[in-house]
């Protein structure tokens, strides 16, 4: 059995330094991802101003999956308290990563889709499965289908099996788990890359059970995540360590990176992070270290050159449906601004 | 007596708490649930997605006509998804001697219309004309001309690669999206289509467009041939001051600018992010189809799109498209519009004509591999062709109805599983008009009645979605078994203990037994 | 030369194309000193659109924004985001006046059936189209002002426009980069170019006083207003504090951080309004000099207007002032008209809202006040007092509408006569009501916001009055435009109550504590209904359980 084995490591080297050396290469869809868009769910869950790292955490991501090319229609930002504009922000319209004001990572052109209140579990799960009341704009669905690789990003308190809410409620792992079983019944996703960063956060992603899905969590079950530094002019922490470090390993990638997965989930070893990355890839058919980041963080659009022009002999004309031109001249007027009538009348 | 009184007051509690009370507890804590028809769903596996087609041939004897006709059918017999009911007949006497005599097809199609209806849905007519100058002809309407029984294996090949496009219709069924289905907006209701005309400099060039007319006129002119599919809307727009940096590289040349700007392909799709984010599509309720005009300004022009080889794209326009969003064509003004402020006058004709080729693409309509033998007039005007409506329909109707089977399916399952979640009437409803939908579309599909069928199954996809995406549906919002029992239990435990073990009192006194239960202090 | 040439060609061009499509955009920029030590600058950007053309089409106009307008059947509509207070009585009068948070009010056209319905919708789309939380404006937060509102715009000849009015205001929203970024994108020339390029969220936000609106209504094109047009305007007022710009020499690059870099070019008008009419108090000197300065005599205040006008050719204007001398502080006048409202009482059953209006004129003006109190303050008619008096002569007219818990809110219109140089004082008293466990927001303990009330004023005279006559469109309209009358609809400061809240930490020990006397309750009573106490002779046998017993048993004697 182990002569085998090695027999067997023996002729894969041959056979690879072969491919090499004849410029042969693994067939591209083994590693090619076949989906036509990119989505990202960016959630900050935490109310207060305590937890104004929170709020970093989620746009430094935003801001980093925005540079790398996907636009705004289709990223979901969801922020449950207002730190940009807050009273006690002592810099206002800013958020920065660090304490020396390096990035300013709220930026001139967010846009934020669900804020404050708004944020809920009721709202979280129903826009993961698409239930959403009818009156809700495009702007604030989950438009994907079965060809997008969505992101979905969690960060605030959490403990083993559940997320809290606005500092009130609390979603479990289970119903997270059943909500992307639906999205995958919906044909509502390709692939999902599920990255979180709370306490305890790795028990989040344990009751998945739907394919496809890639999951990484800042602590394992049983550890706390903790924050990077504390920003004496606000008086908070500012960024979570794990957050810090895959900001600053995201700032060098650039729309065209072939950095994979893999370098991203050594992102923040124990040295730096103080608690364990974890990491769940049994649900996800193909091998992170050649998946590239742009799979999930950049955004990719199929671009099909026309070569094909119809060459359109005469000119075509519509009937415009009101032809007839007799429109009825409605006559209009301008109102007294004050109810003078009524002081008249009653005088 | 007195242990009469106590066992009546005994048995009087068991009576009230577990009698009365625990069906009445059961009973209205009960989850409203409408019934649902599972066993119809669950049969939807079987459910036959055939549509049958009509076809006639016409040939000048019966032996051509019937091996033409025995060759068709043998070709199609393998196929789940097209049957179809060929009918072979020989042509009559004047219309052959007018087909042989007639000038050019475009007359000869004329007359056959003038004989049979070719304005029907789902029918196609394969006619004999001897003096043809290939095997078989084919422009837009719903017929198609042969020379002789020879042309036989090109007419199959016709059928199957182009008319009925067999490899396509069977993708929209499928599981994984085949290239055709990435390509084209999914199933809806209707869609918006937005022209949005781009100025990057409206300081330094003038650009004379009129938007609204010049889409209304084209688009909606194609738009309208497909009414019988889909409602479109069409808006125009103008993005100024929206300005996007190519990275392009100037190379010289000869032509009369001196120079051309590069720019290469994997950059364009930098310029639909930019183009997304003023385009403001989303306040639309139905999916939009973006055409974005570019008009280049005089200092980057003109603009020249190379591929991934770094070679200049063999095309006469500079337009490309990007699947389930829209296209793109980038206008180079000519170098005396530039000159001494000039007003650019954008060529609408082939500005149109290409954003009407991306529409085909991104709507459905497939244009197929070049078959040695036949000759497919060129599409000259804004009106798609006949057969590729029937052929769009055909698509869009099994697209909708695997997709609405799939999605009612799911729902079942989902809605068996977990048994807390309250069904109301009006979802019950959905699903049941759903369910019906899918049936009687499928029979319209197996009859031919392509038009017919075609709405049923939108109606289907439709109520199947209303139904999946109802917003009552959501787990959270009810309470699952084991909370239920969570709470009752602690309430209703402490009193039932007693009552249950006085319960053996009971029996052992009705059947007359002492009780002398002592407890000693 | 060269570049007059191409200027003068380009407006030709520009002339013709604009007729050829015929919107219009404008922008304008007014900024005014507000003592004691503020700065009031107020952007203003017009779009106007032919109603000829179909609402599908648009060239300057924002397409989404005209879509909603014309799928939602709106005749008229005002939504503005804000931070800060205003204060009446040491600034004077904005040009637009904004409730803090958020506020929408709209009117519907004639021909919709149910309005309630479209208004919910058009909340929610507006909520996606400028990424604020409006579609928390349902019923139970929309009142009909009966007579405090009015359209600014032309109306059809004798409609009914009270029954189409829906108005709601939402004091809880914030207002931040994520509510301009769409705002900006509305406008033909984006942020690149024109007065939209100064608006840098950083600096913005660092002011005392921040709103951004957007109102559209029809306008009157010919004097028999037999044709119209859609004008869309977007507004920002922003108050600047001398402190926070650490001088009282302001200039663009100190409020905006960059100077103005030229007009836009697809704006046929780009004026700078500078209010210099305290130049002859506190000398100062404006730089780069204005282009003209007119003085303008509207209802009984003088005011001489500074203009620049500004052309799209990039050069970039830095306007600024220095003053001449070291000027002393100016002291404050207060306007006609100015008010204050705020809570009273203490403890968590009852409390009362006072608004104080002090009548500073010689002559008696009329207001109209809405107070509009949300269904969980019900506030009470009968305890409605002004001055004191139960019944005042001084209401002419009053409306009231009782709101409904969790469906209406509570609604009170008075019309009344101010009488000179006096403080009238309004007091209505409200009790606080327990809301159900779901309906505390996440954070109850912070308390609840109280919108302000509405005040429509007639004033006699145009004192410290800027805003345009509802005829014009921009600023030139209110050179010398004397009125008999004007009016203008003020927005009182919100209150913040502190509702009764509970513990929410509560269910689970009250399941447990529940649970526990219900058994204990239940237990004894069972017992004495079904066994009976029997006497047992000394000395009969124990069993083994009874032996284990008595050990623990105190041994009596």
């Amino acid at each position: 059995m182990y002569f085998s084995c090695k027999l067997y490591h023996v002729l894969l080297t041959v056979a690879g330094s072969f491919s090499l050396s004849y410029g042969l290469e693994i067939p591209k869809e083994f590693q090619n991802s076949n989906h036509s868009n990119n989505w990202a769910v960016l959630v900050d869950t935490s109310r207060f101003w305590f937890n104004y790292r929170h709020v970093a955490n989620v746009l430094s991501i935003y801001r980093s999956v925005k540079r790398l090319g996907i636009p705004d229609s289709q990223i979901i930002l969801m922020i449950s308290d207002d730190m940009a504009c807050n009273p006690r922000n002592p810099r206002p319209a800013t958020i920065f990563n660090n304490a020396h004001e390096q990035i300013n990572v709220y930026g001139d052109d967010v846009e934020v889709d669900y804020r404050g209140y708004e944020v809920s579990v009721e709202n979280f799960v129903r826009l993961l499965t698409g239930r959403v009341p009818p009156d809700t704009p495009r702007s604030k669905r989950l438009l994907t289908d079965e060809g997008s690789n969505i992101l979905i990003y969690l960060t605030g308190h959490g403990g083993d099996g559940f997320l809290k809410f606005q500092d009130s409620e609390e979603i479990t792992s289970q119903e997270l788990a059943d909500a992307l079983e639906q999205m995958w019944q919906k044909r509502r996703y390709n692939e999902i890359f599920f990255l979180i960063d709370t306490c305890q956060a790795s028990s989040m992603y344990e009751k998945f059970y739907s394919p496809n899905i890639l999951a990484t969590a800042s602590s394992l079950v049983g550890e706390d995540s903790l924050s990077h530094h504390v920003d004496s002019a606000i008086g908070v922490y500012i960024i979570d360590r794990y957050t810090y470090y895959v900001l600053e390993f995201l700032e060098n990638v650039h729309p065209n990176s072939k950095r994979t997965m893999s370098e991203f989930f050594a992102v923040c070893p124990k040295s730096a992070c103080i608690s364990t990355v974890g990491v769940r890839r049994d649900l996800f058919k193909r091998d992170p270290s050649k998946v590239p980041i742009t799979d999930f963080f950049g955004s990719v659009r199929k671009v099909i050159i026309t070569t094909d022009p119809i060459d359109i002999l005469e000119i075509p004309k519509r009937k415009r449906k009101a032809e007839n031109k007799t429109k009825v001249i409605e006559k209009r007027e301008y109102l007294p601004q004050f109810p003078m009538h009524l002081v008249q009348s009653t005088v | 007596m007195i242990e009469y009184n106590r066992m009546l007051a005994s048995a009087s509690f068991v009576g009230v708490l577990i009698i009365i009370g625990l069906p009445l507890w059961w009973k209205t804590t009960e989850v409203y649930r409408v019934s649902l028809p599972y066993d119809k769903i669950n049969s939807f596996d079987s459910l036959s997605h055939t549509i049958t087609a009509e076809l006639t041939v016409l040939a000048n004897d019966d032996t051509t006509a019937s091996e033409i006709a025995n060759l068709i059918e043998k070709a199609f017999q393998d196929s789940t998804i097209i049957k179809l009911r060929i009918h072979k007949s020989i042509l009559s006497h004047s219309l052959h001697t007018t087909l042989d005599s007639v000038a050019d097809e475009h007359e000869a199609v004329e007359e056959v219309a003038s004989h049979f209806d070719l304005s029907r849905h789902n029918s196609f007519y394969v006619v004999q004309r001897k003096p043809l100058f290939q095997d078989v002809w084919l422009a837009g309407e719903r017929v198609m001309f042969f020379r002789d029984s020879k042309a036989s294996s090109t007419i199959v090949e016709a059928l199957k690669g182009i008319i009925y496009q067999l490899s396509v219709v069977e993708g929209a069924s499928s599981e994984s999206a085949d290239i055709a289905r990435q390509i084209r907006f999914p199933p809806g209701a209707g869609y918006h289509v937005v022209l949005s005309v781009v100025h990057p400099r409206p300081d330094a060039l003038k650009v004379d467009l009129d938007a609204g007319n010049a889409i209304e006129d084209y688009i909606g002119s194609f738009v309208d041939e497909l009414s019988v599919l889909y409602n479109f809307t069409l808006k125009s727009q103008w993005l100024h001051l929206l300005n996007f940096d190519f990275q392009s590289t100037e190379i010289k040349d000869e032509s009369e600018w001196g120079h051309h700007f590069a720019v290469r392909q994997d950059r364009l799709h930098l310029l639909l992010t930019k183009l997304e984010e003023r385009t403001a599509t989303h306040v639309s309720e139905l999916p939009t189809i973006n055409l974005a005009l570019y008009a280049v300004p005089c200092d980057k022009a003109p603009l020249v799109i190379y591929d991934e080889y770094d070679q200049k794209i063999s095309s006469p326009v500079q337009a490309f498209m990007s699947p389930k969003w829209g296209g793109v064509v980038l206008a180079n003004p000519s170098p005396k519009e530039c000159a001494a402020d000039q007003i650019f006058r954008p060529d609408v004709r082939v500005i149109m004509g290409t954003f009407i080729s991306q529409l085909r693409k991104l709507l459905g309509i497939t244009d197929a591999e070049p078959i040695k033998g036949l000759y497919l007039e060129p599409l000259r005007s804004v009106k798609p062709r006949q057969w590729e409506i029937d052929n769009l329909l055909r698509i869009k109707t099994t697209e909708q109805l695997t997709s609405a089977e799939r999605t009612l399916q799911s729902l079942a399952q989902l809605l068996g599983e977990i048994s807390n979640i309250v069904i109301n009437d009006e979802v019950g409803a959905s699903i049941n008009s759903a369910v019906e939908s899918i049936q009687r579309a499928s029979d319209l599909m197996r009859e031919g009645q392509l038009v017919n069928a075609y709405k049923t199954s939108q109606n289907a996809f439709l109520d199947a979605e209303t139904a999946f995406m109802e917003p009552s549906l959501l787990a959270l919002l009810y309470f699952p078994d084991d909370q239920k029992y969570a709470i009752y239990i602690p309430l209703f435990l402490p009193i039932m203990f007693p009552v249950v073990l006085s319960l053996k009192n009971l029996l052992l006194w009705f059947r007359g037994k002492p009780i002398h239960k002592e407890k000693t202090d | 030369m060269e570049s007059v040439r191409r200027l003068l060609l380009y407006n030709i061009f520009f002339i013709v194309f604009s007729c050829i499509h015929c919107d219009v955009f404008k922008e304008e920029l007014f900024i005014k000193s507000l003592p004691p030590s503020h700065l009031y600058t107020h952007f203003q950007f017009v779009t106007l659109v032919n109603s000829d053309t179909s609402s599908f089409h648009s060239h300057l106009a924002p397409r989404s924004l005209v879509e909603v307008i014309s799928r939602f059947h709106v005749e008229e509509l005002h939504l503005t985001l804000t931070e800060g207070q205003w204060r009446h009585n040491q600034w004077g009068y904005p040009v637009l006046d904004a409730a803090p948070g958020a506020e929408l009010y709209a009117w519907f056209s004639a021909d919709v059936v149910d309005v309630d319905i479209q208004w919910k919708k058009l909340t929610s789309t507006l909520s996606g189209l400028f990424c604020a939380s409006l579609n928390f404006i349902e019923n139970f937060n929309t009142v009909i002002p009966q007579m405090t509102l009015w359209p600014t715009g032309a109306v059809k000849a004798g409609q009914n426009v009270t029954s189409h009015l829906r108005y709601a205001s939402l004091p809880r929203e914030i207002v931040c980069t994520e509510n301009l970024t769409p705002w900006k994108k509305l406008l033909p020339c984006e942020s690149s170019k024109g007065f939209s390029a100064l608006l840098n969220s950083r600096m913005i936000h660092n002011t005392n006083y921040h709103s951004v609106g957007v109102h559209v209504r029809k306008n009157c094109i010919s004097n028999d207003c037999s044709e119209n047009n859609l004008e869309i305007k977007q507004t920002v007022g922003l108050v600047y504090d001398y402190d926070i710009l650490t001088s009282s020499e302001w200039s663009f690059r100190k409020l905006y951080g960059q100077g103005l870099p030229g007009a836009c070019p697809l704006s046929s008008d780009s004026k700078i309004y500078v209010d210099v009419t305290s130049n002859d108090t506190q000398p100062f000197t404006l730089i780069p000099p204005p282009h003209s300065v007119v003085l303008s005599q509207r209802g009984g205040s003088d005011v001489k207007l500074a203009i620049y006008d500004v052309k799209p050719d990039g050069q970039m204007i830095n306007i600024g002032i220095k003053h001449n001398r070291n000027s002393d502080l100016p002291v404050p006048i207060p306007p006609p008209l100015y008010f204050n409202r705020y809570v009273l009482g203490y403890g968590k059953e009852f409390g009362g809202i006072v608004t104080e209006l002090t009548n500073n004129c010689w002559t008696s003006i009329n207001v109209v006040v809405l107070e509009n109190a949300p269904w969980w303050l019900p506030i009470q008619l009968s305890t409605l007092r002004i001055n004191g008096e139960a019944e005042s002569s001084l209401i002419i007219s009053q409306y009231y509408s009782p709101g409904r818990s969790r469906q209406k809110p509570y609604h009170l219109e008075l019309l009344m006569k101010l009488p000179p140089r006096s403080t009238t004082t309004i007091t209505i008293d409200f009790e606080f009501v327990f809301l159900k466990w779901q309906e505390y927001p996440p954070d109850a303990n912070h308390g609840f916001y109280i919108g302000s009330a509405l005040i429509l004023a007639n004033l006699p005279t145009a004192k410290n009055y800027t805003s345009l006559p509802n005829t014009g469109t921009t600023f030139d309209s209110m050179l010398n435009a004397s009125k008999l009358w004007y009016p203008i609809v003020f927005r009182t400061n919100g209150a913040m109550v502190s509702l009764p809240t509970p513990d929410f930490s509560m269910p689970y020990n009250v399941i447990c504590l529940a649970c526990t006397v219900v058994a204990l309750a239940f237990g004894p009573l069972h017992n004495i209904c079904t066994k009976e106490l029997v006497l047992k002779p000394v000395g009969t046998p124990v069993s083994l359980l009874q032996k284990v017993f008595n050990l623990f048993k105190r041994k009596r004697d």
